[in-house]
């Protein structure tokens, strides 16, 4: 068992962290406030239409792709979760 | 993370196809390293899998209002939790649902099964070379994220340029050029990911340890 240099580690990420994230912020500035699939698209240099005005969701947290499929693939793979855990 | 947020026909055929086959065979290739394992390995890999996949599909499909909107999947937690075979497997699964629910099309599975397939790797080859370090597991795994989903990033671009998009006029350099502020935009979310990942893992290490056997074989 080795000793763990709890300051190094902390102050390792720490600068990680911050480097990445204010190198994130350039990016976001210099790219603009736009969707996933706008800045996508506008990246790889797709012209599509305006994007269609989904649901707002709850504080902006939204789902992607069907809701209903979501809630069904989701429910299906907890049960098939529960049944593993129980099994072993 | 990195995921290509493309609609079907944005890659030619040709590519579609090349993609989905690597991708079969690195998921061929996993499945046949995860056989090898279970003859010295219980039922724990399998529930540690169901459990990451429910986790990562469950989180992937929300769009988080962050510089826009952003998803993030959990790839680097699968990779360190199950290891590259299991992960590999689990984000191929992640990928199908994803697409049978309308996000992402079905053309990409094999191009973004690749990508999270790096950043599955990475993370568990950077958490386990990390061990000699003398690190917190918070901090080793904080920056096994990073390193995974810097490298899912740097292997989209790479994907998108070699493939090039049908019916885009733009050069090269400018694809190059926009890729690459989308993937500083999601090296954002990767901070938030790497800061969620290490508090799980240390979570997890302190009580249940033996869940990290895959990526803790010096301690």
């Amino acid at each position: 068992m080795y000793e763990i240099n709890r300051k190094k580690s902390m102050i390792l990420f720490g600068v990680l962290i911050l480097a990445v994230m204010g190198l994130s912020l350039v990016a976001y500035h210099v790219s603009g406030h736009m969707g996933i699939e706008e800045r996508f698209n506008s990246a790889v240099g797709i012209y599509a239409g305006p994007e269609e005005e989904g649901s707002s969701g709850i504080f902006g947290f939204n789902i992607e792709g069907n809701p209903l499929y979501y809630a069904v693939i989701l429910a299906s793979l907890i049960i098939l979760c529960l049944i593993i855990y129980i099994k072993e | 993370m990195a995921h290509i947020h493309l609609e079907d026909g944005a890659f030619s055929l040709q590519w579609v196809s090349i993609w989905w086959i690597l991708s079969l065979i690195l998921v061929c290739l996993c499945m046949y390293w995860m056989r090898k394992m279970k003859n010295n390995n219980n039922n724990k890999v399998l529930t540690i899998a169901g459990m990451c996949t429910a986790a990562s599909f469950a989180i992937f499909q929300v769009n988080i209002p962050l510089f826009g909107g952003v998803h993030m999947n959990l790839t680097p937690l699968i990779g360190i939790l199950g290891g590259p075979a299991v992960g590999g497997i689990i984000v191929f699964i992640v990928n199908i649902l994803s697409a049978a629910i309308g996000h992402g099309g079905w053309g990409l599975i094999g191009a973004n099964t690749l990508v999270n397939i790096t950043e599955v790797s990475v993370a568990y080859f950077t958490y386990r070379g990390l061990a000699k370090a003398k690190l917190s597991s918070f901090s080793r795994a904080g920056i096994a994220t990073l390193a995974g989903l810097m490298l899912g990033n740097i292997t989209m671009i790479v994907i998108i340029l070699v493939s090039g998009i049908q019916g885009v006029t733009q050069s090269i350099t400018d694809i190059l050029y926009g890729l690459s502020l989308l993937a500083g935009v999601n090296m954002g979310v990767a901070a938030i990911e790497a800061v969620l990942t290490g508090y799980l893992i240390s979570y997890i290490q302190k009580v249940r340890p033996d869940m990290l056997q895959e990526a803790e074989p010096l301690v």
